[in-house]
């Protein structure tokens, strides 16, 4: 998302990250009691995982993040005004990348004379996921995080991991 | 007493100690969550650089559109 943001960023669309509960808590990245570990944890997110986005931090008792919908890593769009024109319950860049893309060829459409009208469309898309990739940050938390989600998914787990 | 107990009991549930369903699946609640093309409720938000307190409203109002990614470290 680094870098879609960067490429977007001279183009008039800001990027965010919002920085919510710990989904797989672990010895490491325990769950949040303070707002003070919760700035600590965002800042270890920056300078782990390179979120070069600027990071906002929602309250302890993640208000914002359960009225949008409490999903661990979803992306939304706003326009100017804070109408909703993007929801995702996961965040994929591609599709993220395509809506922006899609937005800014409004502005030449509306030129040309086309005469927009807005409508809603939902559909299902598909992303690769890593499994090893993923276990691999599950074992970053700690290995409360890693039997955690191995516990509740047993099929998840990849037959290669963790690899040597 | 009660709301201060409702708000301990909150804290807790949301920032829940291990993952597993029946402490995460309550939370999931993506199909009820703000509608498209309608404004977007407002909320407080800290900056984690310098932890001044922002909100969202102002952060979308600085650009044309505004990408906001949630997440976590975990």
């Amino acid at each position: 998302m680094n870098a879609a943001a960067d490429r977007f960023a001279s183009q008039g669309i800001g990027s965010y990250f919002l920085y919510t509960n710990e989904a797989h808590p672990g010895e490491n990245y325990p769950p949040l009691t303070s707002m003070v570990q919760k700035f600590r944890h965002a800042t270890a997110l920056r300078d782990v995982y390179g979120v070069a986005r600027p990071i906002l931090v929602d309250s302890l008792d993640g208000a914002c993040h359960r009225a949008y919908g409490s999903m661990p890593n979803m992306t939304w769009i706003f326009s100017r005004t804070g109408t909703v024109l993007y929801k995702s319950d996961w965040t994929h860049v591609a599709s993220v990348v395509d809506m922006l893309e899609y937005l800014q060829k409004l502005p030449e459409r509306r030129k040309s004379g086309a005469r927009l009208s807005p409508f809603q469309v939902q559909r299902v898309e598909y992303r690769e996921s890593d499994g090893n990739a993923f276990y691999d940050g599950l074992a970053r938390n700690g290995q409360q995080a890693v039997d955690d989600f191995a516990r509740t998914f047993p099929q998840s787990v990849p037959k290669d991991w963790p690899r040597e | 007493m009660g709301s201060l107990m409702d708000q301990k009991d909150l804290l807790a549930l949301y920032n829940y100690d291990e993952f597993s369903e029946e402490k995460y699946s309550p939370w999931m609640n993506f199909d009820q969550s703000p509608p498209l093309m309608e404004t977007g409720p407002d909320f407080p938000l800290w900056r984690q650089n310098d932890q001044s307190e922002v909100h969202l409203s102002e952060i979308w109002k600085e650009h044309q559109y505004t990408v906001i990614e949630f997440g976590s470290f975990t």
